[in-house]
């Protein structure tokens, strides 16, 4: 796995941690831990894929889903970072 | 499509983007929409890597910025206005979480001492006591 940079500088955690370890448990089938872990990753998941079908399918629009997503994505983000420092 | 029957218009017709090299006049894509888009994820993938993020966001801006000025100029020239939009959106949300992370540093050092912000434990115990004592 790709060590953060900024934990490697600072040593705290940054708003993006753990999405490697929750893109591997997603990928072994811990649905669950993977939203505890990181709870943006099914929303960067679904990014993802509709960036994807963007680039392959050019019949469709799919600009405002991946608009909205982003957005969704960063908030929650935002949130789970603060709630995470918080609670565990 | 609909710029193919007024061809004849000379304000459409003087337009070289219309003229995709056969001699048919077609819209163009606009030159950067796709880097603009790519730079917009990478801007996301990257504002947890201190720094690069924001460099790639800024990056996708500035081509967009351009880009629209050309579609500003002619609306009807270009397709993939939206791939543009897109992009840029997606690196403007690239910058802004690049800006929250750097303010909530800020506010955390402040609010936390400074020392927490090389100390993970640290930081979580010292905001563990500031949620009990508020609430």
């Amino acid at each position: 796995m790709i060590p953060c940079m900024h934990k490697k500088l600072f040593g705290v955690d940054c708003m993006g941690c753990g999405t490697q370890r929750a893109g591997y448990m997603v990928l072994q089938g811990n649905f669950v831990d993977a939203f505890k872990m990181f709870p943006a990753i099914y929303t960067t998941i679904l990014l993802f894929v509709f960036i994807f079908l963007h680039f392959i399918d050019k019949k469709r629009k799919y600009h405002k889903i991946i608009i909205f997503l982003a957005i969704l994505n960063a908030i929650i983000m935002v949130f789970s970072y603060i709630y995470k420092q918080i609670y565990f | 499509m609909e710029n193919y029957q007024n061809q004849n218009d000379p304000q459409n017709y003087q337009n070289t983007n219309f003229n995709n090299g056969n001699g048919n006049f077609m819209p163009s894509n606009l030159p950067n929409a796709t880097a603009v888009l790519i730079l917009g994820i990478l801007s996301i993938i990257g504002c947890c890597f201190w720094g690069i993020g924001i460099i790639f966001g800024v990056i996708a801006l500035v081509l967009a910025s351009k880009d629209t000025k050309l579609y500003k100029a002619n609306p009807s020239a270009y397709s993939n206005y939206s791939t543009l939009n897109t992009g840029r959106i997606l690196a403007i949300v690239g910058i802004v979480l690049f800006v929250l992370s750097l303010i909530m540093m800020v506010v955390f050092g402040s609010i936390f001492g400074w020392d927490v912000l090389t100390n993970q434990e640290l930081l979580q115990e010292r905001m563990q006591e500031w949620a009990q004592q508020n609430q």
